[in-house]
């Protein structure tokens, strides 16, 4: 039994100095790699440039501003007027994601027995709406599917681009016919205080 | 509704043979011409066929210049003529997209046809052309309306006496919303001659999309071109509602041209039965009258699907209840809303039927204008073109005022028309932009009572006091009562929610932009104009004091697995927003045992009973978030969330978390019970003054890019309350205090959590709430002494339920078995007495109208039912 413990403890003590040199290892090539990366930049001198060249110098060294911002690509509504909207305050994020947090909270309620065809989400505009001096980013969108019976089906409404979850939704199609789900046998339900 | 598909006994779909086909083809070389059949197989033969024998009908009719079936449509506005004043100049829009395009299906493969050497005739009996009839019939409804519009534009701006805000849109040309639009851009019609649905049909309003199925043999509805109209009606109810929602103007802060279209669009009936539905369903039926002058809709469709027709007068022989157009034998209102003349022994809750007592009303009043108004002609055709005109001028100024999600109701309190910017925040319909919304889809949506409250003034205005002085107003009062369509007290002419008179001195010339027509002031009245009540015979008006929950069953609970997943699909399905909370609640938890369980989704329905002599229609109870609730501390703003309970401890932000208490109404709570009261109704805050922006929590507060959300000062506040002991008393709280103080229950832990609403969390609905797609119920009449239940039943042993007579409720699983809750349900009905209007202030001139549009967000409209539960084990 001893020697068991010992054995074991020993391993450890082998694993425990392991992982600290490890780690010491990641730490130093990180170092390294940043010492690399500030050995590798180059130094200019903009006096010695023209215009044109300094403007194209920075842009290249300079980190990219990534693609367009939510901001610039995005149709300001509500409440706007006099509102900037590259420096009004948003109250929300933008999920990259949205349209999947939309879809699973739209197949949620659908087991295999109610299953859509065609399901398809068109996004129509992204928008800004700002309310009170503070900024939502929304998703306008185009929803549409076929029902289970075949049906085709489609609406409108409007996406919080951070949850995913419906503001409003509008202009559902209006069939002239139309078989609803019926509760039968309804007296049955009746609930007394 | 069943329905079943009658194959043909006979199958000849070719009229002609194609020697002759092709002689009639050949004939309209050169003519852009088509044959088209005028009107169904039944109405062209004179008698019930089951085959569309079009032989001898056809007749040579233009159907487009252009290389493809589709067309422009032109819209003509007027504007005055400086040089007279008896003559407006008119101009034509035609810079609009295409309005109409035809093809034959929705396959990606199809394409639209083109003319063969300038002729649209194809073999009669061919696809194509059951196209071109579809589209002949289309573009011929289109070029008609306009006309209407036209008149009705022409009317109400410039010959009119001004002496009501115009809600027909001035600047049509510049919005180019006369027809159909989205985003401010006008948009095609595409409708598909034989769409792959099973006899059925159509309309799609986000894709602007009319589907015309067949039945897979040699039955189209298109062979019925009262179908066509039918649909395209509600293509056009759709533009109408939507006029007002493009606003085309001058800046008036900056002088620069300013243009916005409202995010949504309005629509007419939700997606189960409301009355809104049923007065989409009538106005589609009238554009077949419109159109053809004859008082039978789908003869020949309906014949071949269910049988029979609808009709749209009394006197039309299908009729199986005992009604004429003898003075008191009319289709009345409430009692005929479940009246099928097919099947007149059963009550089915349907638009199709409720619809028959509007489309019937509206055939009368055009008859009435007819015999009553003075023409320039003896022609019956042009009779009938005139008092329809005057029919669809009404129908499009109360549509427009209804369906303004800018919340304006007319360019008369635009400030981007008047260039006046005291008008900014002047709202004359549907509260503001904001909320506009929900209060004419929810709130206060167009029942019978508000749409025909709305159509009986503009008749007033427009006809009694203008175009036809025959048709007064007893007139008018006196036929809406026939068909128990005189719900209200008073017309609203000065306007709700504000005082009108106010804006008399602006001038028209500066309301429409015309430099000229002086001495044409808007002159509103001072006082409304009230209902003669000798008028009302038959329109019985009901207080709400006689409805209340059933002694025995208070309400309908179905809690089964299978029925709530299907509900729930169904409502998923028709695109409304049920997403439950998951992992806090769920149909796996429901066990069917007709009791209210933590972590079940509920569909409920209240058990209402109707207490007096007189049937109730239109009944609509509301689970929706109103103000009933008191901050505590009106400095104590912040909801109780742990974002803010940081920002706070962290001195981020300053101030307090909030806490509410339910206000007293109708002696509940009593103040023992941790009710609150006050009385005055000027001091925000408190509970006698109601929300003015129904505005619940405000997310501006941004500090270091964290909101911080807090409560509005009168923020609606969901409508469960819990009820709370401790050894000292028992009182009714919030759910948010109930959470803390019993439960300990974290945020993550509530219903409608951050992962779901973020900033919007309200822990007032953390343990019961009402999913928002589900969070109101409508029912068609409720008869004397009786519960809808028995209404509907009649004589079957049983009944049934649909998803648009119950709410859906989310029960917190982490609910302990004994709570007891109290949810503060709204209830009214479209003939009530006193829901609408607020007689008893003793105002001289508030006193005789209705209620403003905010009262609406609190309890006076309505009777609050309190639906008291325990969640039990």
């Amino acid at each position: 039994m001893q020697l068991l413990i010992r054995f074991f403890s020993f391993i450890l003590i082998i694993l425990l100095i392991g992982l600290y040199f490890n780690k010491e290892d990641r730490s130093h090539q990180q170092q390294h790699i940043t010492k690399q990366k500030i050995k590798h930049a180059k130094k200019v001198n903009l006096k010695n440039m023209s215009a044109k060249n300094q403007t194209q110098d920075i842009k290249k060294r300079r980190q990219p501003a990534g693609t367009k911002t939510h901001k610039q690509s995005r149709e300001i509504i509500g409440q706007h007027k006099g509102s900037n909207k590259n420096t009004i305050p948003m109250n929300n994020k933008v999920n990259h994601k949205w349209k999947e947090l939309y879809k699973k909270a739209f197949f949620q309620n659908l087991d295999k027995s109610n299953q859509v065809k065609d399901f398809k989400i068109t996004q129509k505009r992204s928008l800004i709406k700002v309310k009170q001096g503070s900024g939502q980013y929304l998703e306008h969108v185009l929803i549409s599917y076929t029902k289970p019976n075949g049906q085709p089906f489609s609406f409108e409404a409007l996406i919080d681009s951070q949850t995913g979850s419906v503001v409003q939704s509008w202009n559902q199609t209006r069939y002239e016919i139309k078989k609803r789900y019926k509760i039968k046998n309804a007296s049955q339900y009746n609930y007394q205080k | 509704m069943l329905f079943f598909l009658i194959s043909a006994c006979n199958d000849i779909t070719d009229i002609g043979t194609q020697s002759h086909s092709r002689a009639q083809t050949s004939n309209l070389t050169g003519t852009n011409k088509a044959y088209i059949y005028p009107d169904n197989p039944v109405a062209l033969n004179g008698k019930t066929i089951s085959y569309a024998d079009f032989a001898g009908h056809l007749v040579a009719r233009f159907i487009t210049a252009d290389n493809y079936l589709e067309a422009n449509c032109n819209f003509t506005q007027y504007s005055p003529d400086i040089f007279s004043s008896s003559q407006n100049i008119p101009f034509t829009d035609t810079t609009a997209n295409k309005c109409v395009r035809v093809l034959n299906d929705s396959k990606t493969t199809t394409e639209i046809l083109s003319p063969k050497n300038e002729s649209w005739a194809f073999q009669t009996g061919s696809d194509e052309f059951y196209q071109v009839n579809t589209f002949y019939h289309i573009k011929s409804l289109y070029d008609r309306f306009l006309e209407s519009l036209s008149f009705a534009h022409e009317y109400v701006h410039l010959k009119s006496n001004l002496t009501i805000p115009p809600a027909t849109k001035y600047n049509l040309v510049d919005t180019q919303s006369y027809l159909l639009t989205k985003q401010g851009l006008s948009q095609t019609l595409t409708a598909y001659s034989k769409c792959a649905l099973e006899s059925n049909a159509y309309f799609s309003p986000a894709e602007d999309i009319l589907c015309f199925g067949h039945d897979g043999k040699n039955f189209l509805l298109v062979q019925d071109p009262s179908v066509i109209y039918h649909e395209v009606g509600h293509a056009l109810v759709k533009a109408m509602m939507n006029q007002r929602n493009v606003t085309s103007g001058i800046d008036p802060m900056t002088s620069s041209h300013y243009f916005q279209a409202t995010t949504y669009q309005s629509d007419l009936g939700e997606i189960f039965y409301d009355e809104a539905g049923a007065i989409n369903e009538a106005i589609a039926d009238y554009f077949s009258y419109y159109m053809n002058k004859r008082t039978k809709v789908a003869e020949f469709a309906f014949n071949k699907i269910i049988g029979g027709y609808r009709p749209l007068a009394e006197d039309e022989e299908v009729h199986s209840a005992d009604v004429s157009t003898a003075p008191g034998e009319r289709l009345s209102y409430p009692d005929f809303v479940h009246y099928d003349p097919l099947n007149p022994d059963k009550n089915i809750e349907d638009i199709h039927y409720s619809s028959a007592i509007i489309s019937h009303y509206f055939v009368a009043l055009t008859k009435s204008f007819k015999q009553t108004c003075s023409y320039p002609t003896t022609n019956s055709d042009e009779i009938h073109k005139k008092a329809t005109d005057y029919v669809m001028l009404l129908i499009n100024e109360t549509l427009a005022e209804i369906g303004d999600l800018t919340a304006k109701g007319s360019d008369l309190f635009s400030e981007y028309a008047t260039l006046n910017t005291a008008q900014k925040n002047v709202y004359f319909t549907n509260l503001n932009p904001e909320q506009s919304f929900l209060w004419t889809h929810v709130v206060n949506p167009p029942s019978f009572r508000r749409f025909f409250q709305i159509f009986g003034k503009n008749i007033y205005h427009y006809i009694s006091s203008g175009l036809c002085p025959n048709f007064n107003l007893d007139d008018s009062e006196q036929l809406l009562d026939e068909y128990g369509l005189l719900l209200f007290k008073s017309y609203e002419d000065r306007g709700n929610g504000l005082n009108s008179q106010s804006f008399s001195a602006n001038l028209y010339s500066l309301y429409t932009g015309e430099s000229v027509f002086s001495g044409k002031n808007f002159m509103p009245f001072v006082l409304n104009t009230q209902v003669n009540e000798n008028n009302r015979k038959k329109s019985i008006l009901i207080s709400k004091n006689f409805i209340k929950l059933d002694e025995e069953s208070i309400a309908y609970i179905i809690d089964g697995q299978n029925d709530i997943k299907n509900i729930l699909a169904e409502l998923t399905f028709e695109g409304e927003n049920v997403s439950t909370t998951q992992g806090i609640a769920g149909a796996e938890y429901n066990n069917n045992n007709i009791k209210i369980s933590p972590g079940e989704v509920i569909a409920l329905s209240l058990n209402l009973f109707n207490n007096s002599n007189s049937v109730m229609g239109g009944v609509q109870f509301l689970a929706n978030d109103w103000d009933h609730m008191k901050l505590n501390d009106g400095s104590q703003l912040y909801t109780n969330t742990s974002t803010n309970m940081n920002g706070l401890n962290t001195s981020k932000i300053s101030g307090a978390i909030a806490s509410h208490s339910p206000c007293i109404i109708d002696d509940f709570p009593l103040a023992s019970e941790g009710g609150v009261k006050d009385t005055s109704t000027t001091t925000p805050g408190n509970c006698s003054y109601i929300t003015k922006t129904n505005t619940q929590i405000d997310s501006s507060e941004v500090v270091s890019g964290v909101t911080y959300p807090k409560y509005d000062l009168d923020a609606p506040q969901p409508i469960c309350i819990v009820q709370y002991s401790d050894e000292d008393e028992t009182k009714w709280v919030s759910q948010d205090f109930y959470r803390n103080y019993a439960l300990n229950l974290e945020d993550k832990d509530c219903l409608n959590n951050p992962s779901m609403s973020a900033n919007n969390f309200n822990p007032n609905e953390c343990l019961i709430r009402f999913l928002p797609g589900a969070s109101q119920a409508v029912l068609g009449k409720i008869n004397p002494q009786s519960t809808w239940a028995e209404t509907i039943r009649g004589e079957s042993s049983d009944f049934t339920f649909d998803a648009g007579q119950l709410t859906l409720m989310e029960v917190n699983k982490w609910i302990r078995p004994g709570t007891k809750f109290n949810c503060r349900f709204r209830v009214r009905f479209s003939n009530c007495s006193d829901c609408y209007d607020d007689f008893q202030t003793g105002d001289p001139i508030t006193s005789l109208s209705d209620y403003s549009d905010f009262e609406y967000a609190g309890h006076n409209p309505y009777k609050v039912i309190n639906f008291q539960f325990t969640v039990l084990d």
